[in-house]
């Protein structure tokens, strides 16, 4: 159900599925225990092409992780959500709070600028 | 098109692992009537959101009788009728719980009305303290969304 590998200051992490209340609680473990396995970590970028169906608990989930990662400075983003995965995201509004971008590609691109911005 | 009329009723015990059976019911049996795909996954995710509820809010303590939903779906003329009803504690002031963000559960966010609202044409909510709810939901094919 979900991957992972870090990519420069990035924990890219696959998740695939059915993101709802039957799995939201282990969905919550698992991405805390990566998060605080990777104290190092600036970003978080969940990678949702292969979620099949995602609603309100499992967007509740997200929402939690963004949190935690502006508590320690860092952030998350979310890549090349499925089509109906951003209508619930479109829905909720979280991409005015969270960063959604079209591919993983850009997501991590958008990352190395703003580590080169915040250089200066 | 010919004007179908069709009903199905399920009964099924309040648990995580009903919530994807309960979707693709409601998906398949909206199926047949003009929807378009997208229009099927909105319909799964606002029942999502209804049943999600009955699972989570309804029957918090542990009760004698065996906590259980009951889906009505109907196809009446053109539209997609589907009712998701517990017995549970019910909802004290249903206008205040519809609103965006409210919630009695800290780890949620309180959008699952919104998400409804958003989705269906129509979400009429009943509800009696200690007696249960029931939500019910109108989509039609042709809507413009
Ligand atoms: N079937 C129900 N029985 C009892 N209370 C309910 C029921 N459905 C909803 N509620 C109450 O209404 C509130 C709002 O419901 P809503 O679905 O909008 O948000 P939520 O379930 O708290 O969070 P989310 O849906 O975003 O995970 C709930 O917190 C709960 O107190
Ligand atoms: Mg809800």
């Amino acid at each position: 159900m979900i991957e992972w590998e870090v990519s420069g200051n990035s924990l890219v992490v696959e998740i695939a599925g059915e993101l709802d209340l039957t799995c939201a609680d282990e969905f919550r473990r698992v991405l805390d225990s990566l998060i605080d396995s990777h104290p190092g970590v600036a970003r978080v970028i969940l990678c949702m092409d292969r979620v099949a169906f995602i609603d309100s608990s499992g967007i509740g989930v997200l929402f939690g992780r963004h949190r935690r990662m502006a508590l320690r400075g860092g952030t998350l983003a979310i890549a090349s959500p499925s089509p109906q995965a951003m209508r619930a995201l479109d829905l909720l509004g979280v991409p005015s709070v969270i960063h959604v971008y079209d591919t993983l590609k850009q997501a991590l691109a958008a990352e190395a600028e703003v580590r080169k911005c915040t250089r200066k | 098109m010919h004007a179908k009329v069709n009903h199905a009723k399920v009964e099924f015990d309040a648990i995580p692992g009903n919530l994807g059976f309960a979707r693709v019911a409601a998906a398949s049996f909206a199926a047949g009537l003009g929807f378009t795909v997208e229009d099927l996954e909105d319909i799964k995710l606002a029942v999502s959101e209804a049943v999600s509820n009955c699972i989570i809010h309804a029957y918090p303590g542990p009760g004698e009788a065996r906590p259980t939903v009951l889906m009505v779906m109907e196809a009446r003329e053109s539209e997609f009728v589907v009712s998701i009803e517990d017995k549970g504690i019910g909802i004290a002031d249903v206008a205040m719980a519809r609103k965006p963000g409210v919630t009695t559960d800290s780890e949620r966010l309180g959008m699952g009305f919104t998400l409804m609202e958003a989705l269906a044409d129509q979400v009429d909510v009943k509800s009696e303290l200690g007696v249960g709810t029931r939500v019910e939901m109108i989509f039609s094919p042709e809507r413009g969304g």
